[in-house]
């Protein structure tokens, strides 16, 4: 994967912080206008395009994508042999594209099969586009009108700029060729590696004394910061294996996943709701925004490789305590079905019920020939509340057609874990009372109270309860391997392969 | 790559050789957290078979077998036993 990104990182960057060829064309030109030469009617049309392509740089556009060297030459002889009409329809569809992948994305979710259930915006912005070619809008108000206004994609547009400007003013520190990367701990005197830790640490925001060589108590605050937003352990020391796989990274690799990430963004609805849940599968994290503002932030558990959760844009409708949980048939078929074989008594003595997928009925599991192949047994095994089901004492339905929700669960001290790609799909959360709360927002009902009727409840609880939301709260399960969080940058790894699939369509200039 | 082909092939010989072929309505399809359960009704009584979320073609089966369900057609399903479970591998119009 690092491989990949390797030349795409040096393209991308190279265009945006240096002025490319095709633009010093486009400067070239201008001075020639600036000096009064007389233009003709198509060279001022085509830099105007080139001047939009370039102003929607800072929001990760690749020049190259849209002016190759191949096209501006196709160009310059539309202009050069007056051929107005012509040009004018291929640079209409240079600032469409644009517009479209301004708005909706330059890669559109559903080219990237199986690992997002999000259907591509309708591109709204044709007339924008016109009004931009017939020059009563400039480069600015165009991309300020197609850009989507809401936090994440701010978030992300501010993370590219952020890394970009870092590389333009050669601030990214770049490892010392005779240094060799060793555990950084408080035991370590190497001066070199020391400074060379805190520099890295201030180019993700972790710290700001890059000049002391000696590990001291901010150090080890820095360096505990670190590990708890990357989800590593917390033990203050920076290893070979983990800690500075995640610090030294290239800064071509990390532009290029920002800018990956913030095309993603465009996915979203361009307009946040005044409260959402956004879960980052990538980081398997989630958080509860109210009026942009975080409000709640937790632990998530998420679906593990082959059961990859897709991202998703749903909605909360219900909270329910005390749920069921249906077995899932890979486990009905694997595990319960030896356990039924053995003894059809085994679903009563688990709290589960045989229920028929045909007549949605319960059925006694001794009328059952549980010897049959899987493949013809037609039936759902369905445990009953309390603290041996899988889904905890609360859950969270979503909309979605494929079963996928966010639960409590019955083994919470797998949030201790660093991975947490752990679940068959569906989202684990480590605090559903609060989220419980939050979403509860304008009933009789909070953490407490959710707590006290299923988990606190003094007899055991058997029915499972719906309870209504007072308004319908977005969810996002969406996936940034690039975030901020409290101004420090967070690269986390791509465990789901999304930047690499995006990456893979985006250089092959579709 | 000439590994690869081999593997390939075997894997579609495989797949050919061993599928069983399924006749009959769709009575049934029932969303889960790892893919879809479809639940098929024929003479010779039900088949519950199952399509894992993730796997290459789950979308297309999952439209093909709601839109059996809705229609009320019969349907050819190719189905192969792996992992414990009777996974299908393609749900056609008869």
């Amino acid at each position: 994967m690092k491989k990949l990104f390797i030349p795409l990182a040096s393209i991308i960057t190279s265009v945006l912080i240096t002025v490319p060829a095709h633009a010093q064309v486009t400067q070239t030109v201008m001075d020639q206008y600036s000096q009064s030469v007389q233009l003709s009617q198509g060279q001022l049309k085509i830099s105007k395009i080139q001047d939009l392509v370039l102003a929607a740089e800072t929001h990760g556009m690749i020049y190259s994508l849209y002016f190759s060297k191949n096209v501006e030459n196709e160009l310059q002889s539309l202009a050069a042999a007056n051929n107005i009409a012509v040009l004018d329809v291929k640079l209409s569809a240079i600032v469409n594209r644009l517009a479209s992948d301004l708005s909706r994305g330059r890669v559109l979710p559903n080219t990237i099969a199986g690992k997002s259930y999000i259907a591509p915006k309708a591109f709204a912005h044709k007339m924008i586009a016109d009004s931009y070619l017939n020059g009563s809008m400039s480069a600015e108000q165009f991309i300020s009108t197609v850009t989507p206004k809401n936090r994440i994609y701010n978030e992300a547009q501010a993370i590219v700029k952020r890394l970009v400007e870092l590389k333009r003013n050669g601030q990214w520190a770049t490892k010392p060729a005779n240094l060799t990367l060793a555990t950084v701990s408080k035991k370590t005197t190497n001066a070199a590696l020391i400074l060379y830790l805190r520099a890295k640490l201030d180019n993700f925001g972790y710290i700001n004394n890059i000049s002391n060589p000696v590990f001291d108590s901010e150090l080890d605050n820095a360096i505990r910061s670190f590990q708890a937003d990357n989800g590593v352990g917390i033990d203050g020391a920076i290893g070979t294996q983990v800690g500075w796989k995640y610090l030294d990274k290239s800064i071509d690799q990390l532009i290029t996943q920002a800018i990956l990430n913030l095309d993603r963004t465009r996915w979203l609805p361009n307009q946040n709701a005044a409260e959402y849940i956004f879960v980052n599968l990538a980081r398997q994290w989630l958080q509860y925004f109210e009026n942009e503002y975080e409000t709640l932030s937790m632990k998530t558990i998420v679906g593990r490789l082959d059961r990859q959760t897709p991202m998703m844009v749903d909605v909360s409708k219900h909270v329910v305590y005390n749920p069921t949980w249906t077995v899932p048939s890979g486990i009905f078929a694997k595990d319960k079905l030896k356990e039924l074989q053995k003894d059809p008594g085994y679903p009563l003595r688990h709290n589960m019920k045989v229920i028929s997928d045909i007549t949605k009925k319960e059925v006694d599991p001794f009328t059952v020939n549980w010897n049959a192949p899987a493949s013809s047994l037609p039936y759902s095994l369905v445990q009953g509340p309390g603290p041996t089901n899988a889904l905890g004492f609360i859950k969270f339905p979503l909309t979605n057609g494929s079963a996928i929700y966010l639960h409590d669960t019955n083994d919470r001290y797998l949030f201790n874990e660093a991975n947490r790609l752990r679940s068959s799909g569906c989202v684990r959360v480590e605090r559903p009372f609060e989220l419980g709360e939050k979403l509860l927002k304008g009933t009789k009902w909070n953490a407490s109270s959710l707590q006290q009727v299923s988990e606190f409840s003094p007899v055991q609880a058997t029915t499972q309860t719906w309870l209504t939301l007072k308004r319908n709260v977005p969810v996002y399960l969406f996936y940034q391997t690039s975030t901020l969080s409290g101004g420090k940058l967070i690269s986390s790894n791509d465990p789901y392969g999304v930047d690499a699939e995006m990456y893979k369509v985006l250089v092959s200039g579709k | 790559m000439k590994k690869m082909i081999i593997a390939a092939l075997m894997m579609m010989m495989t797949s050919m050789a061993f599928a069983q072929q399924f006749t009959g309505k769709v009575v049934s399809v029932i969303p889960e957290e790892e893919g879809v359960k479809v639940i098929l009704e024929s003479e010779k009584g039900h088949s519950s078979l199952f399509s894992v979320r993730g796997s290459t073609n789950h979308e297309e089966i999952k439209s093909a077998a709601e839109s059996a369900l809705l229609t009320g057609k019969p349907v050819n399903i190719r189905a192969l036993k792996k992992n414990s479970l009777t996974e299908i591998i393609s749900v056609k119009g008869q």
